[in-house]
């Protein structure tokens, strides 16, 4: 359509854009899930103010910052599990 | 009170003697006295089957009193605790409700927390997490919390701070000196050409009649075009900088809470082997490190060789061992009048961080005793605090909302006995085994002027 069609064809491996796709879905899903999370978390749902207070900004810092740092542990264990071959052999 | 059993109601001349006092009254008056048992009824309740009320025996009134005193007891101190909780956060909750841009962050406290002597890094922490705590989230202060599971590692970490920061300022000043001298001509070219888009590359991918036969495994896709270029959108707006608020109020900005007369100990200690101790680790330390460290290897070599497992006295449990030993002091309090002010700071300018917050030692300390007795003997005032726990949630509060609300004043001399109450409550056997260890806790704390001016307190009673 717009540059992008026309560089397709030359990616010849169908599973590199898989797994691109894979990947991205990952990310946006991680992000979406911590926007709602967060937003129930933080934000006061009776809204008394357009801006959001002090007290929300600080939740919200804390929320994203946690929920970052633990999809990084949580990843990496799980890499290291995957290739130790402990998740594999308790399936 | 009568305390005849009616078992059978034929013999009432035998039984009746107590009871009908008014003489010999007939058979079927005693057997009425005698068939009322204790409590009360009403014929209503018999017909549902509700047995009769009644009060249960002695015995039992007692436990049950006993029960409900010492419960109530508990009960009514913790309510009053959660009133009081909630009396303090009602008086700095108005700071949390302020609209707050993104641009910025909110003050950030330091909180240092170390265990009570011979007792767990919990009890400290409890303390933290009741009184302070709920206080400073109603406030919206951010903290950050530094504990210690061993004496000296809160010390090692100021002082390291201060150190690292002492560091980059020396090579600051190494860079600002390198720039001097040099010429500044290369800044007039590259600045232009970096920031547009490689247009000759993008045009080989559109023109599709050029049929550039690309090997996908030697050229990158970013090297060719970005999302940018083929979209044609570019990033108007820059990035938020976020600033934190602490940066725009050097005096008021930050912050230090110590919990436990022993955190406090080694903040000020620490504060000093920063500022007055040299950058680097002194030989003679990096020795006796050494020394340590063979003789262990040493008596852990005789102890295998006897076939016993060795441990230290030091390390009481048996992941400890293979922990390195906190970094001891680079400089002894003892030295203090002789060492040089560090000559990275200037002693008249606010020391700042790289983000521009105040330093650790500019901004303002305030220290929470541990009030832990142990020992056997101390039951009973034990048993008395537990039930007055009250008390002390309202001081911790009142305390918590003066740090809230920056009341600081500059250090005094007195300062240097900042929860000193606590010590009191140290059990006499670990301050003694302490005093043989050279243990930093039961030194007293030794202060130099220069270090010491800079410091400034909170003060609940301004």
């Amino acid at each position: 359509m717009f540059g992008l069609g026309g560089s397709t064809p030359q990616v010849s491996s169908q599973q590199k854009l898989q797994a691109a796709e894979a990947e991205l879905d990952m990310v946006t899903g991680m992000f979406n899930q911590l926007v709602n999370q967060c937003h129930k978390k933080c934000i006061n749902a009776s809204y008394y103010e357009s801006d959001i207070t002090k007290q929300e900004a600080l939740c919200l810092d804390r929320c994203v910052a946690k929920y970052f740092e633990t999809n990084v542990q949580v990843g990496d264990n799980m890499q290291k599990l995957g290739q130790s071959g402990a998740l594999m052999g308790r399936q | 009170m009568s305390e005849s059993e009616p078992k059978s109601t034929g013999g009432s001349g035998a039984t009746g003697t107590g009871n009908s006092s008014s003489g010999s009254g007939s058979a079927a008056e005693a057997t009425k006295k005698v068939a009322e048992k204790k409590g009360w009824s009403n014929p209503a309740l018999r017909m549902m089957g509700i047995p009769r009320i009644r009060l249960p025996s002695r015995n039992w009134l007692i436990f049950f009193s006993v029960v409900s005193v010492i419960g109530g007891g508990i009960g009514y101190d913790k309510y009053e605790q959660k009133q009081i909780r909630k009396k303090w956060i009602s008086e700095v909750e108005h700071l949390s409700k302020i609209p707050y841009g993104i641009e910025s962050t909110p003050r950030k406290i330091t909180v240092l927390i170390a265990p009570p002597p011979n007792n767990f890094l919990d009890e400290s922490l409890k303390i933290f997490r009741r009184y302070i705590k709920p206080v400073l989230n109603a406030s919206a202060i951010d903290f950050k919390v530094v504990s210690e599971g061993r004496q000296g590692e809160i010390r090692h970490a100021v002082a390291q701070k201060i150190r690292d920061l002492r560091l980059a300022e020396l090579e600051k000043s190494k860079e600002s000196t390198n720039d001097d001298n040099s010429t500044n001509n290369n800044n007039s070219t590259t600045s232009t050409s970096s920031k547009l888009p490689s247009l000759a590359n993008v045009s080989g991918i559109f023109n599709k009649s050029t049929s550039i036969e690309l090997d996908e495994s030697t050229i990158n896709r970013h090297d060719l075009y970005t999302a940018q270029d083929v979209i044609g959108l570019y990033k108007v707006i820059n990035p938020v900088e976020v600033k934190s608020d602490d940066a725009n109020d050097q005096i008021l900005g930050g912050g230090v809470i110590c919990v436990g007369r022993g955190a406090y100990k080694e903040y000020i200690t620490g504060v000093h082997e920063g500022l007055l101790g040299p950058l680097e680790k002194p030989q003679s330390l990096i020795e006796e490190e050494e020394k340590i460290k063979a003789d262990k290897e040493k008596l852990k070599q005789e102890a295998e060789a006897k076939g016993e497992t060795y441990r230290s006295d030091e390390d009481d449990d048996e992941d400890d061992s293979n922990r390195l030993p906190v970094t001891k002091a680079f400089i002894k309090p003892s030295e203090y009048t002789d060492a040089q002010w560090a000559p990275e700071f200037s002693h008249l300018d606010r020391v700042t961080n790289e983000d521009g917050t105040p330093a650790i030692f500019e901004q303002p300390v305030y220290v929470f005793p541990v009030p832990k007795l142990t020992g056997f003997l101390k039951t009973p005032q034990k048993i008395y605090r537990y039930f007055t726990t009250r008390y002390l949630a309202d001081d911790y509060g009142s305390r918590t909302v003066a740090i809230v609300n920056d009341k600081i004043r500059d250090w005094k001399f007195k300062d240097t006995m900042m929860a000193k109450e606590e010590e009191l409550d140290w059990p006499k056997k670990w301050v003694e085994t302490g005093k043989e260890k050279n243990s930093e806790w039961v030194q007293e704390l030794e202060v130099d002027e220069r270090v010491v001016s800079k410091l400034r307190v909170y003060d609940p009673e301004l």
